[in-house]
């Protein structure tokens, strides 16, 4: 009785896997086969912050980076993600978002926009936060670059 | 019997071992008009006495996968320890030839084939031997098993801990770009060197379990994560580039 129980849980754990990669979503699909800003940015350039970040639950490594112009406003933005399809869905996406933004808009850009515009399931949130983080992290390092 | 299964379920309260209650219980219940003292013993995980489900003896040695009397299959007394499964000592080191040859060893025994004549045995063949399955892959994979082992020890790795070294995630920024633009070559090169780089934090990981240093573990656990897809990232690219099969 115990056993069957325990088997039970067993197969229920396995579909949960299945049911996720059936069920990425098509704007998911879309960023990770035409990935949008993908390269890097001279990180030496003053006008240039690079948002470094690790997801220490997967192994995924992500950097972000966003030009800015004299004004504040975010002229270019590049990502380089190596990790899962949603992980690279939600830097792509955040790199399309940033760019035209001032960077105080873009500090404003919390990891729930992302994960609704990508219809991520719950175990993929953190990809998501990732990405919130990448922006934090590229701005913090600007500001810091401009002595502000 | 109502009242025996009252006292027990006072019992039960008492020492707060109301979750045990229903598991226990119900599928003992014929041994529950004997005597309460022996299903007291039942709860203890100290003096557990499992009894075949088919013969009904009481059996001797739990690790046995049959009954020593009539030699019928039996249900797994462990589930969630896959050291316990496989029969192996719990540690982080483990004897990797020592531990295929168990494995292959209990698959053989255990194969559903051997068990076509009797449904319930089949039943219980089968889920033991994709439990076994499930055990020999999570004890094969160095990151898998200290993460288990680590859990055993009743410490998890919670999502918000981080590496508080942007050096050391340049490091392995740096490293993914190289994989990626790397030649064939380069490629082997790379995957050596990164299978040298795995083999060290295993180094510090059963250092650490040794020490019961388990903050030094689920650090480099975290490391090995980060390696460990940096491995998967190279092994993808070996693969689509057909060098390797």
């Amino acid at each position: 009785m115990a056993f069957s129980a325990s088997s039970q849980l067993l197969k229920s754990s396995r579909s949960p896997i299945h049911m996720i990669r059936s069920a990425y979503h098509p704007k998911v699909i879309d960023h990770y086969e035409n990935p949008r800003n993908v390269g890097s940015l001279d990180k030496a350039d003053k006008t240039v912050g690079t948002g470094l970040v690790g997801a220490p639950a997967c192994g995924d490594v992500m950097k972000l980076q966003i030009k800015v112009d004299e004004n504040g406003k975010i002229v270019d933005a590049k990502f380089k993600t190596f990790g899962c399809g949603s992980a690279i869905a939600s830097s792509s996406l955040a790199t399309e978002w940033v760019k035209g933004k001032t960077v105080d808009q873009a500090a404003q850009l919390k990891n729930t926009d992302i994960a609704k515009e990508l219809s991520l399931p719950p175990v993929k949130l953190h990809c998501s936060m990732l990405a919130e983080d990448a922006i934090r992290a590229a701005l913090s390092d600007y500001k810091i670059k401009q002595g502000k | 019997m109502t009242s025996v299964f009252r006292s027990l379920s006072t019992y039960c309260m008492n020492k707060q071992l109301y979750s045990l209650r229903t598991n226990y219980i119900l599928p003992l219940h014929k041994s529950l008009l004997v005597s309460t003292v022996s299903i007291s013993e039942r709860i203890s995980p100290y003096s557990k006495k499992i009894k075949c489900w088919k013969c009904g003896i009481e059996r001797q040695n739990i690790n046995e996968l049959f009954c020593q009397k009539c030699n019928i299959i039996q249900y797994p007394e462990v589930k969630n320890n896959y050291f316990k499964i496989l029969h192996c000592n719990e540690s982080f080191d483990i004897d990797f030839k020592e531990l295929r040859g168990r494995y292959r060893h209990m698959q053989n025994i255990l194969h559903p084939d051997k068990f076509s004549n009797s449904v319930e045995e089949k039943h219980i063949s089968e889920g033991f031997s994709s439990l076994v399955n499930k055990a020999y892959d999570i004890l094969r994979s160095p990151l898998k098993r200290a993460e288990h082992l680590l859990c055993l020890k009743g410490e998890i790795i919670k999502e918000d801990i981080k590496i508080e070294d942007p050096d050391y995630l340049m490091q392995i920024m740096d490293l993914n770009e190289e994989v990626e633009r790397a030649s064939p070559e380069e490629l082997i090169k790379l995957n050596r060197l990164n299978l040298e780089n795995m083999n060290n934090i295993q180094q510090e990981i059963s250092e650490g379990f040794k020490k019961n240093d388990l903050k030094k573990v689920k650090y480099s656990i975290i490391k090995l994560r980060y390696y460990n897809s940096l491995s998967l990232h190279i092994n993808n690219l070996l693969r689509e580039r057909g060098l390797v099969d």
